[in-house]
């Protein structure tokens, strides 16, 4: 008659005080009858004192049995019931949500402790997965729940084991680690549900809790490199950015120094001819005036001027092949051998 | 003289207790009773559950097998829990309480070998009740008994069941196991007709993956699973209980594990997939640095001999110029 030891609260239905009221002191004969009387009814008033009424708190149900069966349940508060041995009372907490650990538990010191035979499982790729769960309840029917199933915490608990990896063993592995807990956790609650209900035991599963999942101790250096592997590769990538970042823009600027250049060249170079051809014009006039004498001084000036500062030349004479002539080199070596000479 | 009359009437009272409570009894919430005279049982109280509502079946079947118990041998039968005043012979007819409650076997895991020779650590549970409690009492007396009962013919049904199939009938429940998206697209690129069970798929870790072409595991298509599986050990045994009057609800797997020189190999599977995406991850890394940076000289080039063409003809109208400028002064 242990029933539902973990719940229930016996409202002195156990209290042995009631068990003596059949019987009297009989050794002492000259003891009042006043004594002996006033020790029968105090028992009694006792007895009905203490077990005509139960108390049920906000969070909890009450039940009241009769004779053993079950008779009615009822909501917090103050309730009266018949005496013991008639009427016994249970409190059964129903608002409070249970928690059940799989795979791991939680140790007095708040650390984590595994438990290995419960949390790695195989997957349905033949992986082996490790996995850390909580499992949650409520009592929905108080009798149902103290009548129906003699140990309702430890068959939640071998049905969740059941149901986590039933589920788990219909899964990928890598859905099990990344994408997939969603649908597992709601595949694991409804599966669960489906067994407690065939327990009718009273009891309303909650929403699953997949905590850790992880590869298996011995393969975790493997997973642990497929992520350095990847930050290796993401590094790599930002090296080799790292290096487009720095040359292409080095390199435009180049190529705008370039045009610059060429630009500048352009400006240089026309603007020189100018002078020089305004130069030329203004002593064509002496020269008209004095042709012979300044004829030949002036052609000479100005090949000197022009040919020296200019690369290469390209002779635009019609008739023959376009001529090209490498001027700097030629003259300077030249003037290289004439001041040699000197 | 008053004392003598309480004595009395004390008396009487005892009495009174001893008569009603040898001659009544009370029917827990959590029992059956069967009242036995003198060892043989006459009476059987069917406790129906707190809200009276007994599964007919139940009641079908143990009237079925009272019916078919020899004249003489027949019990009277009962279905309501509660106080059973003034219904038995004192001293000579025995109250035997029996647990109606859902109970528990746990068994621990033991290898079965399956069809395709792979070894599995079998660990089950059942949840049973006590349907017949006269069949019980007479084969068996006390839940004690039972236990060692469950586990003959809960493991000889795990095994043979379990060993008629291949490991992954045991493992999976369904040919539509969750899986990523990208295992889901796999399965579906190299099987588009037949949906998407039965086919071959990639394992790619999730988007951080080029290239989806790197196929390691095959989901077979099964034919049972883990669910019909169970439901047929359910059924054996339950036949096999039937005859100690129990009823088995389920049976199911608790642990289907592999044993540890098979698991090991396991691991280095595992691991050597891992190896194998990790050296995808470095040869993409890899693969990315040379095109970024090669490419990245190229644009150099590009951008160099683009210029380097401008500069060259804005240099060649320099000279034009000059020469037309020579020209025009002649």
């Amino acid at each position: 008659m242990a029933y539902g030891r973990r719940y229930d609260k016996r409202d002195g239905g156990c209290d042995g005080g009631g068990e003596d009221y059949g019987i009297k002191d009989v050794l002492n004969t000259n003891i009042s009858n006043w004594i002996v009387g006033g020790v029968v009814g105090g028992i009694t008033a006792l007895v009905l004192g203490l077990t005509t009424w139960y108390n049920v708190n906000p969070s909890e149900e009450g039940v009241v049995t009769r004779f053993g069966a079950y008779h009615r349940t009822e909501k917090s508060g103050f309730h009266g019931k018949l005496p013991w041995p008639i009427e016994k009372s249970y409190t059964v907490p129903v608002s409070k949500v249970h928690r059940i650990e799989l795979g791991f538990r939680t140790l007095k010191d708040g650390k984590y402790e595994d438990v290995p035979t419960e949390s790695q499982m195989l997957t349905g790729d033949e992986n082996i997965v490790r996995l850390d769960t909580v499992a949650q309840y409520q009592i929905v029917d108080t009798a149902k729940y103290l009548f129906n199933v003699r140990d309702p915490e430890g068959t939640i608990k071998d049905a969740s084991e059941a149901a986590i990896r039933q589920v788990v063993g219909d899964s990928s592995f890598d859905a099990t680690v990344t994408t997939g807990k969603l649908a597992i956790q709601d595949a694991i609650q409804s599966r669960l549900q489906d067994i407690v209900d065939t327990y009718d035991m009273g009891v309303k599963i909650l929403p699953m809790q997949l905590q850790d999942v992880l590869p298996p101790e011995p393969v975790v250096s493997a997973f642990q490199d497929v992520v350095n592997a990847i930050e290796w590769k993401h590094q790599r990538i930002s090296e080799a950015e790292g290096y487009q970042k720095d040359i292409i823009p080095k390199a435009r600027g180049q190529a705008q120094k370039t045009l610059n250049d060429a630009d500048a060249y352009y400006s240089m170079e026309v603007g020189r001819v100018k002078g020089e051809v305004a130069q030329f014009l203004g002593a064509l006039k002496e020269y008209t005036a004095a042709p012979e004498s300044t004829e030949t001084r002036l052609r000479i000036e100005m090949q000197e001027s022009v040919y020296s500062k200019a690369e290469k030349v390209i002779d635009g004479t019609e008739g023959g092949p376009l001529k090209f002539l490498d001027l700097k080199t030629k003259v300077s070596h030249d003037a290289g051998k004439q001041e040699g000479a000197k | 003289m008053k004392l003598k009359h309480l004595l009395l009437g004390a008396g009487l009272g005892l009495a009174g207790l001893i008569g009603v409570s040898s001659t009544s009894y009370e029917v827990d919430a959590t029992e059956h009773v069967v009242i036995t005279r003198m060892g043989k049982p006459i009476k059987v109280v069917i406790n129906p559950g707190p809200y009276a509502k007994l599964d007919p079946s139940v009641k079908k079947n143990i009237e079925e097998w009272n019916s078919n118990l020899p004249e003489g041998e027949k019990v009277e039968i009962e279905y309501e829990a509660g106080l059973y005043l003034f219904d038995k012979l004192p001293f000579v007819d025995t109250v035997n309480s029996i647990d109606s409650r859902v109970l528990e076997y746990d068994s621990s895991p033991r290898i079965v070998v399956t069809k395709d020779k792979k070894k599995l650590l079998v660990g089950n549970y059942a949840r049973w009740k006590v349907e017949n409690p006269v069949i019980f009492l007479q084969t068996l007396l006390s839940e004690s008994a039972a236990l060692p009962r469950f586990d003959d013919f809960v493991y000889s049904e795990v095994r043979e069941q379990v060993g008629n199939q291949d490991l992954i009938e045991v493992v999976r429940s369904s040919n539509q196991p969750i899986r990523t998206e990208e295992e889901e697209k796999a399965v579906l690129s190299l099987n588009p007709t037949t949906n998407n069970s039965g086919a071959v798929t990639a394992l790619a870790l999730g988007d951080e993956s080029d290239s989806a072409e790197s196929n390691l595991y095959r989901w077979a298509e099964i034919k049972y699973g883990r669910p019909e599986l169970l439901k047929k050990v359910t059924g054996g045994s339950q036949k096999k209980a039937s005859t100690y009057g129990l009823n088995v609800l389920d049976v199911r797997v608790k642990t289907a594990d592999l044993p540890p020189e098979n698991a090991d190999s396991v691991y280095k599977r595992m691991s050597a997939e891992r190896n194998r995406i990790a050296t995808q991850y470095r040869s993409e890394g890899e693969e990315k640095y040379i095109k970024i940076r090669s490419g990245a000289d190229k644009e150099k080039a590009e951008i160099e001999s683009a210029a380097l063409e401008n500069a060259g003809k804005k240099r060649g109208d320099a000279d034009k110029e000059v020469f037309r400028l020579y020209t025009d002064a002649q």
